[in-house]
């Protein structure tokens, strides 16, 4: 049965625009009916260590989670000019090549399932609830333990569709409530917690190329290496399949130790 | 008779349309076209490696719309520089340019600007250069109607050792730093080696106990529409 959600879409803390009026409680929030769920919905962010706007996004973010609960699944990927690359910061090596990709020049930024090109935080919003009430063939299920050598995690995908597809299946290994420095403002915040961090590619930097047979279960398990600097606890494994038309279906899961 | 009148009414609000006015503040003052303002402040911010610092000089000037509008601004200086106005930041560079900045009518809006230095060793000296920074913002409805601010700032030693407290709205007395303001702020004090000793949500006058702190050598941050930074020394 497809859920249903009534959303309220707030009006959302942007305090870096020009100086927000203050709005009375009543009229915070915009009551926009029913939303039928089809699929769920990928947000790529595109943010940075030193981008003085980051956190008003990533509030956004958290509120929007708030809302669709597990029908958003957001990557927040640390790149470009703003970055702080690992191992002193979250930006790895393949955020500029993500970051690239969708020619980012500011900060933040996101694509929502690989479709619309880059949009700034104040329209995420609109394209999330229009692309979360779309229908999609494909099911996607994802389970990722660690091994019995305890030095990787082993993922297992299945892939079920009610049409023929072909497409890319990519997995990133995401890691939530890291604590590390974020400027904000003028300020300076050193335990700032960072959550769906990008951590690592599973299975090559674009994905695999994976034909679904209609009516037919596609298997398909990768195997990647545990950096000790991971929190197992908080990692999560995020695979998406996407194609010409854009992602078609998005999932993540724990990592069962 | 009336539809005219409708008609009139509606091209007159035509031609009006687009015909914002922008303008630059700087200090609570309106800028006039081509004025040239000199900044002498830098602020020193923590570092991404704990014991280093970077120094910042962020001028504070806003720009404003008579009406609501979408703006273009643009910018040309000697030195990389970066601005975060209406919502996204640019990464820095000698020609950074927007062209989506909203603006509602009266309200100044912060152009966010900085030119950061790379971080170093607060004991010793950064060299930051002269810079000169032309900004120009225009409707995007009336391109033709540009205005232009001149900015020029740097060409000193920065460092630790040589930030200059400004004790116009905080002062040291014994082991509390006292403070007298007209607006919120966070006060934030740091340790030499970058770590965050005491932060605070403060207004109005009062005082925030360091008695906590060894003594030693701290610097405080205080931000906010007038911020103020400077060195401590905790006997």
């Amino acid at each position: 049965m497809k859920k249903v959600f009534q959303y309220l879409i707030p009006i959302l803390f942007l305090p870096v625009l020009s100086g927000c009026d203050n709005i009375d409680e009543d009229n915070r929030y915009i009551d926009l009916g029913p939303v039928e769920v089809g699929r769920k919905v990928f947000l790529e962010e595109f943010t940075g260590q030193r981008c003085t706007n980051c956190p008003d996004a990533h509030a956004i973010i958290e509120l929007l989670e708030e809302q669709y609960g597990d029908n958003l699944i957001v990557v927040s990927v640390h790149a470009g000019y703003f970055g702080v690359k690992y191992p002193t910061g979250l930006q790895q090596e393949e955020g500029d090549q993500y970051a690239a990709r969708w020619g980012v020049e500011v900060y933040p930024s996101g694509v929502v399932d690989y479709k619309g090109g880059v949009l700034k935080m104040d329209e995420w919003s609109d394209i999330i609830m229009k692309e979360i009430g779309l229908t999609t063939p494909l099911e996607l299920v994802l389970e990722a333990n660690v091994n019995e050598e305890g030095d990787a995690i082993d993922v297992f995908t299945t892939l079920g569709s009610s049409s023929n597809l072909s497409g890319n299946l990519q997995l990133w290994v995401v890691e939530n409530d890291i604590k590390a420095y974020q400027i904000y403002g003028s300020q300076v915040l050193y335990d700032y917690v960072h959550n769906n961090v990008f951590r690592a590619c599973v299975n090559g930097l674009w994905g695999e190329p994976v034909a679904v047979t209609a009516g037919e279960l596609k298997y398909v398990n990768y195997s990647v290496a545990i950096n000790p600097d991971w929190k197992l606890e908080n990692v999560r494994i995020v695979g998406f399949y996407y194609n010409d038309s854009g992602v078609l279906q998005v999932e993540r899961c724990k990592v069962e130790e | 008779m009336k539809k005219l009148l409708l008609s009139a009414v509606l091209c007159s609000a035509g031609v009006l349309a687009g015909q914002a006015t922008i303008t630059f503040q700087y200090q609570g003052e309106t800028l006039p076209t081509g004025a040239e303002i000199t900044y002498t402040g830098y602020e020193a911010l923590p570092g991404v490696t704990v014991g280093t610092w970077e120094y910042v000089l962020n001028p504070k000037i806003f720009v404003v719309s008579d009406e609501a509008t979408t703006i273009t601004i643009q910018m040309e200086s000697n030195e990389p520089i970066q601005f975060c106005a209406g919502g996204t930041c640019t990464p820095a560079s000698k020609n950074p340019s927007k062209n989506d900045v909203q603006l509602k009518a009266g309200v100044p809006v912060d152009l966010l600007l900085e030119y950061i230095t790379d971080a170093g060793d607060g004991s010793e000296g950064v060299d930051i250069p002269s810079i000169t920074l032309m900004i120009s913002a225009y409707p995007n409805s009336n391109p033709t109607v540009k205005t232009t601010v001149w900015v020029k700032m740097g060409g000193f030693l920065a460092g630790v050792d040589s930030l200059e407290a400004d004790m116009n709205s905080v002062t040291l007395k014994g082991k509390s730093l006292v403070y007298n303001l007209t607006g919120a702020s966070q006060l934030s004090v740091y340790s030499l080696s970058g770590k965050i000793v005491a932060n605070e949500s403060v207004s109005g006058n009062g005082s925030l106990d360091l008695s906590a702190l060894p003594s030693g050598v701290y610097l405080y941050k205080l931000t906010g529409k007038k911020g103020a930074s400077g060195k401590l020394v905790l006997k």
